[in-house]
């Protein structure tokens, strides 16, 4: 049978690595059912495109359940024996390396390749097809005239607060769970959402805040939406950044907790 | 060689578990003794470094514990009295846990299966907690680390089970090995010990080899008390004593008894005996 052959004690992949094995199970079982989850997500809504139905509900739903896949990704690791795991001949640095990558990379990059993967080969099959255009051309339909240069910085920050976003809340579950000695699959999904409604609330108020404020003035009901977008991107940058600098402090209490961990039980 | 130094540890609400403990624990098969609540487990933990001290410290072959460096964990282990696995099987647990540990062996792995008279191949959450405790028994003996520390190791094992525990522990101890046994049932495992570790109330009373303490007092059964006697209680149709061994001739400790000695007023009186330097004969 093979040792861990790194005897030192610098920083091992092999050995951070190997720390997988101990949650084999976990990571198999979710990472397939993530798997599935987004499979069938991209299958449902082409299947509603294809027979005319409501597209954007569709994806607006399984875009929720490939979310959560996304963001209770820490719970494959609520299934573990404290004194097994704060014995286990590693580096805490190895440790949270192992973790954030799986959290981090490794979930994200399985469910956006089988996401967008599958799009991209219905694009292929049906040239016609392509999700980002049915969400935009949804967008113009509904009379939402954010303007083309407020579109692409939309399409933009969407792309860094989702990654921002993902980070903070991601970062928070894992820390629940790896901290929580008991229910940890409950507490980390909990305040996962816990992090998702203050968020909205945060992002509610400011857009409401604004919205109440243009409205009082004289303004042209159908440039609303756009002037909203743009009166609130200093305030969505500044919400980024603390979401930034929080996801990086919890990423700090992450490593203490593992280095300071006392197995009592 | 356990090395703990002015050792304390002291929980969060202010209970004090250990205080100011000092010993040096060598290489053998240790008993370590104490009062429900005494801080037996404490200690264990402390030693393999899964609390940090409040004041002190613990040192295993000269590194510190509270390091956690994986040089020194992979030669320390400890087997509390119940740990869940992340595998279906022991054989699993086997597999994806025995790489970190270098001085595992997969001969004597199999050994102790066999001779608990398992396959390791035994759904693990579908044991009996005596089982499941065998299991984990077989594994952790084949590890080969250094210090192996075993809380309550007999803890719902069978009698010819407990036998066979006696014989796998003489049988996988090295010489160079030191292993730790928290238990209240020290008969199971009597021949075996190298050394006794005492502790009440999170104070470290004792920490001997069993020849040096052997060699000072001795435990004897008499049908009257001896007038010399440190310590008597009455037995099954005897009396069981304590008496100073002047003889200077190593006499086999009765642990039960020297426990309910310590335990009792003549505490200071024994570990004053134990204590005390050998007269030139």
């Amino acid at each position: 049978m093979d040792t861990i052959a790194t005897l030192n004690d610098k920083f091992s992949w092999r050995r951070c690595l190997s720390i997988g094995l101990l949650y084999k199970k976990s990571i198999i079982y979710y990472l397939s059912g993530s798997a599935a989850v987004s499979l069938l997500c991209v299958l449902l809504v082409e299947l509603v495109n294809h027979s005319g139905g409501n597209v954007m509900a569709t994806y607006s739903l399984t875009s929720l359940l490939v979310a959560a896949a996304f963001y209770f990704s820490p719970i494959m690791f609520a299934r573990r024996d404290d004194t097994i795991m704060t014995l286990l001949p590693v580096k805490t640095s190895e440790k949270l390396v192992f973790y954030l990558l799986l959290v981090l990379v490794v979930t994200p990059a399985v469910i956006e390749s089988i996401w967008y993967g599958l799009n991209l080969i219905f694009s292929m099959i049906n040239k016609d097809w392509d999700l980002t255009k049915v969400v935009s051309a949804y967008l113009s339909d509904s009379g939402t005239n954010l303007g083309d240069e407020n579109e692409c910085q939309l399409k933009i920050s969407q792309v860094i607060a989702g990654c921002i976003q993902a980070f903070a809340l991601i970062i928070t579950g894992l820390y629940v769970v790896l901290r929580s000695t008991l229910h940890r699959v409950v507490k980390s999904m909990s305040s996962v959402l816990g992090m998702i409604f203050f968020i909205l609330i945060m992002a509610g108020v400011t857009g409401g805040v604004i919205a109440v404020a243009k409205m009082s003035i004289d303004t042209d009901p159908t440039e609303l939406s756009a002037i909203i977008v743009e009166e609130m991107m200093p305030y969505m940058i500044v919400m980024w950044g603390a979401m930034l600098i929080y996801g990086l402090f919890m990423t700090y209490r992450i490593y203490r907790l593992l280095a300071t961990r006392q197995a009592k039980n | 060689m356990i090395t703990i130094d002015h050792l304390t540890y002291s929980y969060r609400h202010g209970f004090t578990a250990i205080s100011d403990a000092t010993a040096s624990i060598a290489p053998g098969i240790h008993l370590l003794l104490g009062e429900n609540g005494a801080g037996k487990t404490t200690l264990l933990r402390l030693i393999a470094g899964l609390l940090f001290p409040s004041a002190g410290s613990v040192e295993a072959d000269g590194c510190d514990m509270s390091r956690r460096c994986p040089s020194t964990l992979k030669k320390v282990f400890m087997l509390p009295d119940s740990m869940e696995i992340p595998a279906t099987t022991i054989r699993g647990f086997a597999g994806m846990h025995s790489r970190f540990y270098p001085t595992f062996s997969q001969e004597t792995f199999e050994e102790n299966l066999h001779d608990f008279r398992l396959t390791g191949h035994e759904n693990f959450n579908q044991l009996s907690l005596g089982l499941r405790h065998k299991s984990l028994l077989a594994y952790v003996l084949a590890l080969g680390v250094d210090v192996l520390l075993l809380d309550e190791p007999a803890n719902g094992l069978d009698i010819d089970s407990k036998k066979t525990l006696r014989n796998m522990l003489a049988r996988c101890t090295g010489p160079d090995q030191t292993v730790i046994v928290s238990t209240h049932t020290v008969s199971d495992l009597r021949e075996l010990y190298d050394g006794l570790i005492m502790l009440s109330r999170g104070r470290l009373l004792l920490a001997r080899p069993t020849w040096e303490i052997a060699e000072k007092i001795s435990c004897v059964a008499t049908p009257i008390p001896p007038a010399d006697a440190l310590f008597t209680e009455q037995g099954p149709g005897v009396f069981l004593s304590v008496t100073a061994n002047r003889g200077n001739e190593d006499s086999d400790l009765n642990y039960a008894l020297l426990y309910s000695a310590l335990m009792s007023g003549a505490r200071d009186a024994i570990l004053n005996q134990i204590n005390s330097q050998t007269s030139e004969s």
